[in-house]
């Protein structure tokens, strides 16, 4: 067990800096594409040191002083539970715990504890900012909700696992030749997923105080921001292990999740915002079709 | 019905009646206090009853089937359950279902408990002692359980074997110590706790770090927000309570309108617009009036002239 906590402090060691990395790059490539020159990559960092070394440092409650805690706590606890790297013992994690459906559950952990957190300050702009962070979490979890259930049944398992193990023998063995229609509505899901345009309006990056984060600060903000970094590229993981063959060395999986999380910065820089009563009504219409038909290509097709 | 799915409605049935009752009395703990059942109408009572906050915030975190607590066995069993027989479509309601229920289970844990303390709640006091003991011995029961699953799970899949010796789980010892036990079944797997130990101990560590990054860290006052340069005083129209999912209501209310109000709705508009129409003709005008009397004079001498 010694050994399994040794290698799991390594492995959120080595992802929490590459995810600050990409950060910074999506930042710079957000920046680019609005024709400014953009902060330099390593600003994630300069932002973590900033907030670490603000001395202003209140709480309203106990449940808010322990919101960014739950949230930090889900976005590591995602990653420990998968195998990030299949077959190397380092990245293997805490993956014996637990199967599929577990990561589908933690990911709401974090959620509730920063949504509880938030709402302990008493900030109305932190509640309307839960509200529709709840209301369009629930919609996004339709489309893949049913992408999952398409892969569970094409592979006869939970197991993320043996879910790589399958998909291993070539790139055409991967789900995304298997069966397309479950990925495109997973990757359709991924999009209000990550926050980014258009279904950002629930962080609301731009109209400052608004959204849950609107009372944390300093050192709060030091949790927040790690939490961006790991989080992101814990269900990035999620998708290349279920859709994308898995990764067979570390070099593989940095690529694989820098291009998975190129996806939505795509459709982020072309695309306005969605208001949620919108997002969620796009969510029920084609990837929740196409969801549907994911299914019915297992059930007809390979079966 | 499977094994799974017998296993599933008795553990189910035990759990959910604990969660129930704890959010029963919890709920009963601070009617008890305030007199007043509209959720709305309260606010920040978690500074004056803390202790049922703790017992609605695990009644939650359970019932909404979020690891490590309980509520998730129910839900992995059900997943487990309805892939074996085939049931797909109704799991991916059940598992949205699960989804879902953040919604209004979250609804009751802000509206009374989070946000701003109202005026009117200020002397409020702890709910009594004696409403308090069984849900605390409730949430020890649910701690127990979600630590050690099986001690539920495997008696019951044993009792079951008999009837249905095929579909059951499969407790199986770990290499790893704590002498924690993993539920295999057809599709996939699951050690309660692991996953107790493993969230607690990165709660734990993290909550370490954010103690020694803070270490100055004050207590303030209630509208001390961050609130564009004012200062809020009332709580009234500071606490966001009511319509609280209105992006749900704008984008799927429709669905909530009965199938018989649609359909007479429906039929007004058709009528209306059979009206609109023959408005046209009738409009109230007398020079239309005079232009219908010339045409049915027209009409009389054509016919009489023998036609068009």
């Amino acid at each position: 067990m010694g050994e399994k906590m040794l290698f799991a402090f390594i492995s959120v060691f080595i992802m929490l800096n590459y995810g600050l990395l990409i950060n910074g790059v999506i930042r710079r490539i957000y920046a680019r594409v609005g024709r400014r020159i953009g902060v330099p990559v390593y600003q994630m960092y300069i932002d973590l040191f900033k907030s670490w070394g603000l001395r202003t440092n209140i709480r309203h409650g106990t449940m808010f002083y322990l919101g960014p805690v739950f949230r930090f706590t889900g976005g590591v606890g995602l990653f420990l539970f998968m195998p990030a790297v299949y077959g190397v013992a380092l990245f293997t994690n805490f993956s014996f715990s637990g199967d599929l459906l577990l990561l589908l559950s933690f990911q709401f952990f974090g959620t509730l504890g920063m949504a509880l957190g938030a709402s302990e300050s008493g900030h109305p702009n932190s509640a309307i900012g839960v509200t529709r962070g709840l209301a369009q979490m629930t919609a996004v979890e339709v489309p893949f909700i049913l992408a999952i259930m398409a892969v569970a049944i094409q592979y006869d398992s939970l197991s993320l696992t043996e879910i790589i193990a399958a998909q291993q023998g070539g790139i055409l063995h991967w789900t995304l030749f298997t069966n397309p229609l479950a990925t495109v509505a997973a990757l359709l899901a991924m999009l209000g997923a990550m926050m980014r345009s258009p279904f950002d309006v629930v962080l609301a990056p731009q109209e400052i105080p608004i959204g849950p984060p609107t009372e944390y600060h300093s050192n709060y903000m030091v949790f927040l921001q790690s939490n961006r970094a790991i989080f992101p590229l814990a269900k990035a993981i999620l998708f290349m292990n279920l859709f994308f063959g898995g990764a067979l060395t570390i070099w593989m999986l940095l690529i694989k999740t820098f291009i998975l999380l190129m996806w939505p910065v795509l459709v982020g820089v072309s695309f306005p915002r969605f208001r949620v009563e919108q997002s969620i009504r796009w969510f029920l219409k084609a990837p929740f079709i196409i969801g549907l038909l994911g299914i019915a290509y297992v059930y007809f097709f390979l079966k | 019905m499977s094994n799974l799915g017998w296993l599933l409605a008795i553990s189910g049935a035990i759990m959910h009646f604990l969660y129930k009752t704890m959010l029963f009395q919890a709920v009963g703990g601070v009617y008890s206090r305030t007199h007043d059942r509209m959720m709305y109408r309260m606010g920040g009572l978690i500074f004056r009853m803390p202790m049922t906050f703790i017992v609605v915030l695990i009644g939650i975190i359970a019932l909404s089937g979020v690891p490590p607590l309980s509520g998730f066995a129910g839900k992995w069993l059900s997943f487990n359950a309805i892939l074996q027989k085939g049931y797909y479509l109704q799991g991916a309601l059940a598992v949205l279902a699960g989804a879902v229920s953040f919604l209004y289970l979250f609804r009751l844990i802000h509206a009374p408990f989070l946000g701003q303390l109202k005026d009117h709640l200020r002397k409020v006091k702890e709910a009594s002692l004696w409403i308090l003991l069984p849900q605390y011995l409730v949430i020890i029961t649910i701690m127990v359980v979600s630590t050690v699953p099986g001690i539920l799970l495997e008696r019951i899949g044993k009792m079951l074997a008999k009837t249905f010796p095929d579909g059951g789980l499969l407790w199986v010892e770990s290499k790893i110590p704590f002498g924690a036990r993993t539920a295999i079944s057809e599709y996939g797997y699951w050690n309660g706790t692991y996953v107790m130990i493993i969230t607690i101990g990165i709660f734990a560590i993290l909550l370490v770090v954010q103690m020694l990054l803070q270490r100055r860290n004050k207590k303030v006052g209630q509208f001390n927000i961050v609130y564009s340069g004012e200062r809020p005083s009332t709580p009234e129209t500071t606490h966001h309570a009511y319509h609280f999912y209105a992006h749900y209501s704008k984008a799927l209310g429709f669905l909530m309108v009965p199938f018989a109000e649609r359909f007479w709705d429906w039929v007004s508009k058709q009528v209306h617009d059979i009206a609109h129409q023959l408005r046209q003709l009738y409009n109230g005008n007398g020079q239309t009036y005079l232009l219908h009397i010339m045409f049915f004079f027209l009409l009389c001498y054509f016919l009489m002239n023998g036609g068009f």
